[in-house]
């Protein structure tokens, strides 16, 4: 077979390599997408969804039962003596610094206005620490000794997280301590809020004299941890 | 043998595309797919020319690096828009591919017819 034009061979070839490499490329990306979550069908999701949401209620059904037990074992015992009394106040004051019981007092609140990212989540939050902040919550979540603030993309959007929750917005992070003093460490030049206005992100700060923080129901349970014994 | 070079060509390409892991964001995956139709329309655009002897390299190349491209924007131009012109290329290309198929095809056919009807008519001359 003889053909007019020359060097046909060569573009052919080229076009058709080139070809090849972009379908192999799109059969590649087609099959990430078939597993990516975002692209799951929506039966499938709610299916999923379903499943996750009865374990949560089975947990939560648990969590309350576990807490009736210790408020039944609470109550037992309170009607003793000023030991037992006393314990209960360190009892109390251990729920309160480790989340697990909602505690009230002065402080500020924040609401965010704008785009924040994790990471300026976790260094407000360090800021207030700092400051002498007692408790801490995000739109509810008790910040805890394992709190983690992470965020999840989808599609359209990123959401931040708080213990695995989506916090959605407006973001509110409320601190309890010495409100003028948790105030100034946000607001001092070249602080967080400076360094947040500029990416168009604004902390709105209240100060007020009453605030109650929600609890954290989560216990954690050493299953690993023991008290080193004191020589 | 000239229907083996695309062959070998895809083969070859789609060796070095499996080698070769390009990892294309999701969100553009959309976009890929209706690139790979246009690239495919051009590339038997390009067998159909061969047939039809008005190839032409440069063409052929520039031709179908440009309609991906083209057609990759115009999806996504549409996305912004939130005009489905996702549909718009993929209903054009889809009938241009199998325009150059069936023209392709017809070409072959007549190839074929030719040169069969060529032997008969050399068997009739050669019978005494």
């Amino acid at each position: 077979m003889k053909h007019k034009i020359h060097g046909w061979h060569i573009y052919l070839v080229v076009t058709f390599v080139l070809l090849g490499i972009l379908i192999s490329t799109q059969i590649q990306t087609q099959s990430r997408l078939m597993s990516d979550l975002s692209m799951q069908s929506t039966s499938d999701l709610s299916i999923m969804l379903k499943n996750l949401t009865d374990k949560r209620w089975l947990l939560t059904e648990e969590l309350e039962e576990a807490e009736q037990n210790l408020l039944t074992y609470q109550n037992d015992y309170s009607s003793d003596t000023a030991l037992i009394s006393s314990v209960e106040n360190e009892l109390n004051r251990l729920q309160m610094i480790s989340g697990t019981s909602a505690v009230k007092g002065p402080g500020i609140s924040i609401t965010v206005d704008g785009y924040m990212l994790a990471t300026d989540l976790v260094v407000v939050i360090n800021e207030l620490w700092a400051a002498g902040a007692e408790a801490v919550t995000i739109n509810d979540c008790r910040i805890t000794a394992t709190s983690g603030i992470s965020y999840v993309d989808t599609m359209e959007k990123t959401y931040l997280t708080c213990d695995g929750t989506v916090i959605q917005e407006p973001y509110e992070i409320r601190a309890l301590g010495n409100s003028s003093i948790l105030e100034k460490s946000l607001t001092m030049p070249g602080g967080i809020a400076d360094s947040l206005s500029l990416y168009q992100v604004y902390l709105n700060i209240e100060l007020q004299d009453e605030l109650t923080l929600a609890s954290q129901p989560s216990q954690l349970r050493l299953r690993y941890g023991r008290v080193p014994e004191k020589n | 043998m000239f229907w083996l070079i695309p062959v070998f060509g895809l083969i070859l390409g789609a060796l070095i595309g499996s080698i070769i892991t390009i990892e294309i964001p999701l969100t553009m995956a959309k976009y890929l797919s209706v690139a790979v139709l246009a690239a495919l329309d051009s590339a038997l655009g390009g067998i159909r020319c061969i047939y039809e002897d008005t190839f032409n390299g440069m063409v052929l190349l520039t031709g179908f690096i440009s309609n991906a491209v083209l057609a990759a924007l115009l999806a996504f131009l549409g996305d912004q828009l939130s005009v489905d012109l996702y549909m718009a290329a993929v209903f054009v290309f889809g009938i241009r591919i199998f325009n150059n198929l069936a023209t392709i095809r017809h070409h072959i056919l007549n190839r074929f017819m030719q040169k069969h009807n060529m032997h008969a008519s050399q068997h009739k001359n050669d019978m005494p």
